[in-house]
């Protein structure tokens, strides 16, 4: 990154117009984010060269390989994991012990999906657990859509305990050094307050949709068909075991996540020697292209001084007694607010060399990231776009069949927003009321 | 073995229809499905029983974890009003594309009809001569037509 300049120059201007033009593009959506994200690459790039303040090599730099390649191995093992009906076992096992109880139901299914999510992808785990809730809600009588809506919300918010458990924490903790354990540490606590929050408010905003629609059934549903490969699903499991442990020790072995989750894969090859291309096939090119590019495209604007010059400005605010707590908690909002509606990932992407561009000014950094963390993860639940998982839930809601239980956007507002706005107020207490601990722990990178 | 000897005569579904007289159609000629046709009597579409069962009967969620499913899912039943009311729906919303209509001609062997019943994943094809529906072959058709054949019939 270039030093602090001294005002705003054309490189700026020009990297601010293609980087405006690009996330315009994108959230658009009149091509694919990813062939939007790509050509706002190309742009960048090449009138970057042209301009003098941009490289290829610089642009091949500005890719994080640590996050592209840990989110490319861990949907390499969810890949060889969904098949197995692993998902859908925890699902009914999970529903059975609720014993028909609508509250409990909810409460445990949200556990269960929050968790998952804490490790793995929460969009594949929605994809598997939303036609399997609306079912167990449907053989129980009852109106799926507190539990879609649940399922939703539960799973953001378990991906924001852990490094891997949402993109933007893999990008965050890659950059700033964040090893597993700190960032469990630091949002795991934060994380079970928030989860529990949104648990009593839903249950309150929903008290009248969890009443059973008629006479109550059972959950009679056979578990043990749900495993369709006993074999694959103990091998994977097992791998995926290997990769918890060493994500909790990587730090001591000096490995970087994503090594840890090929060793996870490549386990797995050994065990299965599977064929290879229906893995590959499930893997999500499109999300890693559009990742790619954007790393590529804010490289550019980092390039061009733009972003050292904001941190430059931010320093000078954040440095001041007691407005770092506030440049924190304005973070957290803003990120939440932005997240709400449009793809958090952009705008993770560009303020992580915001933010290490402070902590070269001598800025306590340490605490912004937990709140950029906060914010993204916790806005997805703001709106019924603001998070994959949410738009997964929505059309599950609409295919159902059951006319009460659509999630229009209405209801999301009336019923989800209060719950997010309450998950983020508490983030927020937990946060000023455990700052020290907060900004005690200086990154590593 | 030729089409033309085992090729069933149905009736036909048009724009406006109900579902119960198209249900009619098929349970009287024991064929799965019957052509769609414009006033000009052309195929335009395909009325099949299991789609039109699956779009109105049974959700997503069911098919996908169908094995799942034990006997007491009282909850998942078909009540008999919403079956009164599939039966009282137009057939207009059940048909399917003309790409996903199998033809063949009257004189074509049954060879070639069982391998585009194949390739469209199906279990019947209609006959046409030109642009007229002359009938409907399935594949029990020819599976009896075999043992007919056996007994020297």
């Amino acid at each position: 990154m270039n030093g602090a300049p001294a005002g705003f120059d054309a490189p700026m201007a020009v990297a601010t117009a293609i980087l405006v033009a690009a996330y315009g593009l994108i959230f658009s959506e009149k091509i694919h984010r990813a062939a939007a994200a790509v050509i706002g690459a190309v742009v960048m790039v090449g009138v970057g060269s042209w301009m003098g303040f941009y490289t290829q090599q610089a642009a091949i730099h500005a890719v994080d390989a640590n996050t592209m390649l840990l989110l490319t191995g861990m949907m390499m093992l969810v890949a060889m994991l969904k098949p197995t009906g692993g998902f859908e076992y925890l699902a009914i096992r999970v529903a059975k012990f609720a014993h028909g109880r609508p509250r409990v139901l909810l409460v445990t299914l949200g556990a269960a999906v929050s968790v998952v999510s804490m490790f793995l992808d929460n969009v594949t785990t929605v994809v598997v657990f939303a036609p399997l809730t609306v079912l167990i809600t449907r053989l129980l009588n009852l109106n799926p859509l507190a539990y879609l809506m649940s399922l939703a919300m539960l799973s953001n918010i378990g991906g924001v305990a852990t490094l891997v458990g949402d993109p933007p924490n893999i990008m965050i903790g890659s950059a700033a050094g964040i090893d597993f354990n700190r960032f469990l540490l630091h949002m795991g606590p934060i994380t079970v307050v928030t989860w529990a929050a949104t648990t009593v408010l839903i249950l309150v905003v929903f008290r009248r949709e969890l009443e059973p629609m008629g006479p109550v059934g059972a959950v009679d549903l056979d578990e043990r068909k749900a495993i369709r490969d006993p074999a694959t699903l103990r091998s994977v499991l097992f791998a995926l075991g290997v990769v918890i442990v060493l994500f909790f020790l990587h730090h001591h072995f000096h490995l970087f996540p994503a090594y840890v989750t090929f060793i996870g894969v490549s386990i797995a090859f050994v065990l299965l020697r599977p064929e290879i291309e229906p893995i590959l096939h499930e893997v999500e090119w499109p999300v890693l292209l559009f990742f790619a590019a954007l790393f590529v495209i804010v490289g550019g604007v980092d390039a061009s001084g733009l972003l050292a010059l904001i941190g430059h400005q931010l320093a000078a605010f954040a440095t001041e007694p007691g407005m770092l707590l506030v440049t924190c908690l304005i973070l957290m909002w803003v990120a939440a607010a932005l997240s709400a509606v449009v793809d958090n990932i952009p705008f993770t992407v560009t303020m992580i060399p915001i933010v290490l561009g402070l902590e070269g000014q001598g800025v306590n950094t340490a605490p912004l990231w937990w709140a950029l963390a906060l914010g993204v993860g916790l806005g997805g639940n703001g709106t019924h776009i603001g998070a994959t998982a949410n738009v997964i839930c929505v059309a599950e809601s609409e295919r159902c069949g059951v006319p009460e239980a659509v999630i229009t956007p209405r209801v999301w507002l009336r019923k989800g927003l209060p719950a997010t706005l309450l998950s983020l107020m508490a983030a927020s207490l937990v946060f000023v009321l455990f700052f020290d601990f907060f900004a005690g722990s200086r990154s590593a990178g | 073995m030729k089409i033309n000897n085992i090729v069933v005569s149905t009736g036909l579904a048009r724009s406006g229809m109900k579902v119960r007289e198209c249900f009619r159609h098929c349970v009287a000629a024991n064929v799965p499905g019957i052509p769609f046709v414009d006033d000009q009597d052309r195929i335009v579409g395909r009325f099949s029983v299991r789609h039109t069962l699956k779009e109105s009967c049974i959700p997503d969620y069911v098919v996908a974890h169908a094995e799942l499913l034990g006997d007491h899912v009282g909850c998942l039943a078909i009540p008999e009003e919403h079956a009164r009311k599939v039966l009282d729906t137009p057939v207009d919303p059940f048909i399917l594309d003309l790409d996903r209509v199998a033809t063949i001609g009257p004189h074509s062997p049954v060879v070639k009809a069982l391998a585009i019943m194949e390739k469209f994943n199906t279990s019947y094809v209609f006959v046409v001569e030109g642009e007229r529906y002359v009938g409907t072959v399935t594949v029990v058709a020819i599976a009896a037509r075999m043992l007919a054949l056996e007994q020297g019939v």
